[in-house]
């Protein structure tokens, strides 16, 4: 009998993973290739429109870059809490925290301080808020071991519902028809663009925090003790490092991240808070760190990984009428993949003859 | 070979004229965006009928279906990119990114429906369904046993308000003890939401159930509970023929027609379209048999008034839910104030999220 087995890599190097990420994109596109022959596209043109549309275009560099910022941000948020294994499923709550902490002080001072000072005004206090928020399920665990993947999912809930009492109640702007949406930010608290785009300064926010969570985990001392309570929780309590404060510090370092890519929403494209803003960022965010194995750097190639399946799909829908659920099912086939053939950089398979 | 030249040239130059001159008096391509897929058998579907009419037509079109409201911009964009140089955008969190994208492309003309801003390129469009709101409203009133008709609310914005506000003063209208109950499920599309709120409301004692929403779900669950209902955009009979009353139903075709037209002749101006059940643009679905021939007679009876202006919706007397004076007799709203209705009349029982 041959059975077909799995066994563990002794030795995975970086480039391995890489290269099965690669070749598991490459599968995604070829299943997806006989989906689209199925509907009568030919895959080689719709790829071939994507590649020029997409990567070869001004326009489409532009729309990648703006979907890529919160993907960047969220994508840091959950990467750096999983440093610790802790998932933070609540990025979505706390960006909305973010946006709301951000869209208070535009609201309030907005008129009366310039762009130099509101901008930053408005970073920190999304920042404060996201942390805030995210504060609470890193306090249940630190201090109770409550399982933070619940209370952080559950929080995101309330966090959409708070949303929604302030833009139905006090911050309902009596210019719009009283339609659920804040009055404008004024220009002072509009976050700058690059030229005549729309891409907002928030892919700097997101790049430069990348970097500084990178540096913090790799070079300092504290990101030592993360990495080693991340690895082994009892050799890192041995140690004597503070497990109870690095959680803490963990998650709300994570929600303030999350926060800063609520603020890029609402500042830096709807110039307003208004319902659904967010699509889904904070849990596509959980997709671009998983994608990136949690590494920081990684993030930023998964997150424009993830920003081109989003744009592409969108042209495919456009240039060859395909329905949205073939775009879906694209995305999905896409991630199955990718997700999937994690298990490749960590086995090998192996054919094995057992008996006579 | 010089005279073929002469003749090119004369061509160019008239050409060049004609794109500067006739701003929009060239070839239209129609560009829409849709908030739900085509198939949902309501909003996004009624929309796509009035494509259709195009296409018919011999006009050339594209649609992107299921678009975020919040992620409109880019789509939006994509559509004038490409050329589509009338781009129809149907849902109301569409405005302000139709709006920035109306700015960078000026030679193309934006329509938005349900909202109010306006640009030199851009106009905004509705129907006035809150007519055949009152319609069905009346029918509700008409067949319901228990006096309570359950509606399913998306959001809490004034047409929609205004819209539940219409079905109750219809169905009071038939029958003065008749209350619409109300449930909230915040989204415009939701079907498996759709269909616990319509079961909460059947549970409720409501026996004529409508929605605000845009898929069919609700209709297929008065079905499956063997209690009445009421389509919402299109007719959505064939989700429920035993259920089916009639609909309150979109044909946007005529509409669309109507600025394809306008664009193409070159005579195109921005500005907010609110079109009434006179024009056909809004009307009823076939009524199921199920209604009685006295029934249908009364409707249809109205309906007529309305095309004939005799007969207004919001037309004092009319009462808040509070008791407070919501229409003085003998007043009637104004168009500004149906736009920006923010409370509920007399005989809704439900309450507006704050």
């Amino acid at each position: 009998m041959i059975y077909l087995t799995l066994e563990k890599r002794l030795n995975f190097s970086t480039w391995t993973r890489i290269g099965i990420s690669i070749a598991a994109v490459g599968i995604a596109l070829i299943i997806g290739g006989i989906f689209l022959f199925a509907v009568g596209v030919n895959p080689l043109t719709a790829y071939g429109m994507v590649w020029n549309q997409v990567f070869m275009d001004y326009w489409g560099w532009q729309d990648l870059m703006v979907k890529m910022i919160p993907f960047l941000l969220t994508g840091i948020a959950v990467a750096v809490a999983a440093q610790m294994k802790i998932w933070n499923i609540g990025a979505e709550g706390q960006l909305y925290l973010g946006a709301v902490a951000a869209t208070w002080t535009a609201l309030q001072w907005g008129d009366a301080l310039s762009g130099w000072v509101m901008i930053p005004v408005m970073i920190l206090a999304a920042m404060f808020s996201g942390a805030m928020w995210a504060a609470v399920p890193g306090f249940l665990r630190a201090q109770f071991g409550v399982n933070e993947i619940i209370t952080t999912l559950l929080l995101n809930y309330v966090a959409i519902s708070w949303v929604d009492y302030l833009l139905y109640g006090p911050w309902r702007d009596p210019g719009s028809n009283n339609f659920p949406v804040t009055r404008e930010f004024s220009e002072s608290a509009q976050l700058p663009l690059f030229g005549d785009s729309s891409v907002h300064l928030g892919l700097i926010l997101g790049l430069v925090a990348i970097l500084i969570v990178y540096f913090i985990l790799e070079k300092t001392k504290i990101g030592y003790q993360i990495r080693v309570a991340g690895d082994n929780l009892f050799a890192a309590q041995y140690s004597g490092f503070n497990i109870k404060w690095l959680t803490l510090a963990i998650v709300m370092v994570s929600g303030a991240l999350a926060g800063i890519a609520g603020m890029g929403e609402v500042a830096g494209i709807h110039f307003r808070l208004k319902q659904n803003f967010s699509i889904n960022y904070g849990y596509t965010g959980i997709i671009v760190a998983w994608l990136a194995r949690n590494h920081p750097l990684a993030v930023i190639v998964t997150a424009f990984f993830m920003a081109s399946v989003f744009v592409g799909g969108e042209l495919m829908q456009l240039e060859f009428r395909l329905p949205i659920a073939m775009v879906y099912l694209f995305e999905g086939i896409i991630l199955f993949s990718v997700l999937g053939s994690e298990i490749f950089a960590e086995y090998k398979l192996k054919f094995k003859k057992v008996g006579n | 070979m010089k005279a073929l030249k002469s003749k090119l040239f004369f061509f160019l130059v008239l050409a060049c004229f004609a794109w500067g001159s006739a701003a929009w008096g060239k070839d239209v391509k129609v560009g829409f965006i849709y908030v739900g897929p085509v198939g949902d058998g309501g909003w996004t579907y009624a929309h796509d009928q009035g494509r259709k009419h195009l296409e018919k037509m011999g006009v050339e079109t594209t649609y992107v279906e299921s678009v975020p409201e919040s992620d409109s911009e880019k789509s939006i964009r994509n559509l004038a990119r490409k050329g589509y140089n009338l781009i129809f955008t149907t849902s109301f969190g569409y405005m302000d990114p139709t709006l920035k994208v109306a700015k960078k492309f000026p030679d193309t003309v934006f329509m938005h429906a349900t909202g109010f801003k306006t640009a030199d390129n851009m106009g905004n469009y509705f129907a006035r369904m809150y007519q055949a709101r009152y319609l069905v409203g009346m029918v509700a009133g008409a067949m319901s046993k228990t006096g309570i008709i359950g509606v399913i609310g998306s959001h809490p914005i004034p047409e929609i308000l205004r819209h539940i506000n219409a079905i109750t003063l219809g169905a009071r209208s038939v029958n003065p003890k008749a209350v619409v109950k109300v449930i909230w499920v915040n989204s415009w599309f939701d079907p498996a939401k759709e269909a616990a709120g319509t079961k909460s409301l059947i549970d409720g004692g409501a026996d004529v159930l409508t929605i605000t929403t845009d898929s069919a779900a609700g209709t297929q669950t008065a079905a499956k509970y063997g209690k009445y209902s009421l389509g919402n955009d299109s007719d959505m009979s064939i989700y429920g023929k035993e259920a089916h009353l009639t609909a309150n139903i979109y044909n946007w075709g005529v509409y669309y027609e109507h600025v394809y037209k306008q664009v193409r002749d070159g005579k195109w101006k921005p500005d907010s379209e609110w079109w009434g059940i006179e024009t056909g643009a809004i009307d009823l679905a076939p009524f199921g048999d199920m209604v009685p021939q006295s029934v249908q007679d009364m409707v249809m009876k109205k309906k007529q008034e309305m095309i004939d202006k005799k007969f207004v919706v919001f037309e004092g007397p009319i009462k808040k839910q509070d008791g407070s004076i919501a229409v003085a007799a003998g007043q009637k709203l104004t168009d500004s104030e149906m736009l920006s209705m923010k409370y509920f009349v007399e005989g809704v029982e439900g309450v507006i999220p704050k």
